[in-house]
């Protein structure tokens, strides 16, 4: 009798912890599964932004992500956070997706790491993934890992459209500064060299050997210089009335 | 003392940061801000092309009002330039505000900024010299995407009133200075056709004379008889464009405006072309 009250209970006790264990194991499983579904569905989100506005993925923010998504709800619970309903965007420990649109994981969350770096694997170097340490050398120590999203797809863009705009943007510039400004004067080398570095779309040039510093404050990059060529031919071309008058200032700049 | 808890419970009150559906509503409001101004700068495009003058003000372009949003945000109006837009962000960055709330705004405030939602419009940095206290850095400018209508700006820029009207019907009359304007298209025989959209654009004009028919009588309409230039308006890239057959005249600005490799005849039929160096006669 004795002996059969000690095994029922030695029975239920182990059904409790296996219970339990299996519990944790399930919702582990769990969890490294959502960190990848998050993965994948922030990297469609940016993939449809970056075509609809031919921008770079890596430079979308959480701002547009968040502005993408559907009226109310609470998508920041689902997406942004870390899923645990007292999370809110304003604290560092429960984000998921930092301010630039990227999974940021605390390196105590093992799983969601290893998951993540296992899916990772073909697209990043898993070794090398930039790491941030916060409040260092103080008992609150916590070092942050950034995976970024949006790496490959990241050859999307059409940096040709960008280079366009940037151009016709400079001749706009230069209209408002020459032609139609309230002090619409004459431009200085000085002048047409800031407009020329505030609008170079320096990530969709690509040139072998650049200099990525200028040599001195004044002097351009290469990739200002080719932005400046550019544009000088663009006036050059004159199609337009603005373009032609714009061209008699600038030619000698 | 009690000025004290009243700004500790103001304090309180604001020291809340924004909340994620707040955060997406201001962030939505702001694609909604941005897409008017693009429509503005739309409009602003159609409403040269239309009336062969600059709108002097918004409430010209007979927009849609942003009813549902309208008091979040400045009213937008157009500055002093032309293509210049007001900024549309109110100014709450700088009062009691905790400082997580101060990002979440500013980073509000980067995204009306960015070009992400931009086509013709795009934020400017102001110049030094332009800056003023307590006012935005930044100016919302806006470009014109049609040829025509860049054109068109050109010219209405450089015109008195900002605006091309019809030539007055006079006989006789001289102008100096020099007015430039418009002529509806079917003017042979005396009579405008309503569904052509072309104009008879003409620049520099000092003197308008009536047209005589074959036995040097007056028809009663009259056209200018001397001017710089004169094309009709789908031609103003490539010509045929008139000019004058004076050459000393060739160096008014007005000549600026026409784009290079355009056919030109002078009023005494030599066919020229416009190059980077100047007019030259074609051989």
């Amino acid at each position: 009798m004795f002996a059969n009250i000690w095994i029922s209970s030695a029975l239920i006790v182990t059904l409790i912890f296996s219970a339990g264990a299996m519990y944790k194991s399930y919702s582990d499983v769990q969890e490294a599964k959502q960190v990848q579904e998050h993965y994948e569905i922030v990297s469609k989100i940016k993939t449809t932004l970056a075509k609809q506005y031919n921008k770079n993925p890596e430079e979308i923010t959480r701002e547009e992500i968040i502005a993408f998504l559907p009226d109310g709800g609470n998508w920041d619970k689902v997406l942004l956070l870390d899923r645990q309903s007292s999370s809110t965007l304003d604290n560092e420990d429960d984000i998921l997706i930092n301010e630039d649109g990227n999974i940021k994981i605390n390196e105590n969350e093992k799983l969601k790491l290893l998951a993540l770096k296992a899916k990772l694997k073909d697209i990043i170097n898993v070794d090398e993934v930039e790491t941030t340490t916060e409040n260092e050398g103080t008992e609150n120590q916590k070092t942050f890992y950034t995976f970024e999203i949006g790496k490959n797809e990241k050859n999307n863009i059409i940096n040709d459209i960008e280079i366009e705009k940037a151009l016709t943007r400079a001749v706009d510039y230069l209209a408002q500064d020459i032609l139609y400004g309230e002090n619409a004067s004459s431009l200085s080398q000085g002048e047409f060299n800031a407009i020329i570095e505030d609008l170079t779309p320096n990530d969709n040039i690509y040139l072998y050997d650049t200099e990525e510093e200028a040599l001195s404050e004044e002097s351009l990059t290469d990739k200002e210089k080719y932005f400046k060529t550019k544009l000088i031919e663009k006036l050059k071309r004159n199609e337009s009335a603005i373009e032609t008058k714009l061209y008699e200032k600038v030619k000698d700049l | 003392m009690i000025k004290n808890i009243f700004i500790l419970i103001i304090f309180i009150t604001f020291s809340k940061a924004l909340s994620f559906e707040e955060t997406q509503s201001k962030l939505k409001d702001i694609r909604k801000i941005v897409q008017y101004e693009e429509s503005i700068a739309r409009a602003y495009e159609n409403y040269i092309l239309e009336n062969y003058k600059i709108p002097s003000s918004i409430s010209d372009l007979n927009l849609p009002t942003l009813s549902d949003i309208e008091n979040d945000f400045n009213e937008i109006t157009l500055l002093s330039e032309n293509t210049k837009l007001s900024y549309a962000l109110k100014d709450n960055l700088k009062d009691n505000l905790k400082d997580s709330e101060k990002a979440d705004i500013k980073r509000i405030k980067a995204l009306y900024e960015s070009n992400t939602y931009r086509n013709r419009t795009y934020v400017r940095k102001k110049k030094e010299e332009d800056k003023e206290e307590d006012k935005e850095d930044f100016d919302i400018y806006f470009r014109l995407e049609d040829d025509f209508a860049k054109h068109l700006y050109d010219l209405l820029n450089n015109t008195t009133d900002k605006e091309l009207a019809t030539c007055p019907e006079v006989n006789g009359d001289t102008y100096d200075p020099a007015i430039n304007c418009i002529k509806d298209y079917n003017l042979a025989d005396g009579e405008s056709d309503e569904s052509v959209d072309y104009k008879h654009i003409y620049l520099g004009v000092t003197k308008i004379e009536d047209v005589k028919d074959e036995d040097d009588n007056s028809t009663g309409y009259s056209y200018p008889s001397e001017y710089l230039i004169a094309y009709r308006s789908d031609k103003f890239k490539t010509g045929p464009i008139v000019i004058t057959a004076n050459e000393d005249d060739r160096d008014e600005p007005e000549f600026d405006t026409i784009p290079n490799g355009a056919l030109l005849f002078d009023t005494d039929g030599i066919k020229h072309v416009k190059t980077t160096d100047g007019i030259r006669d074609l051989e």
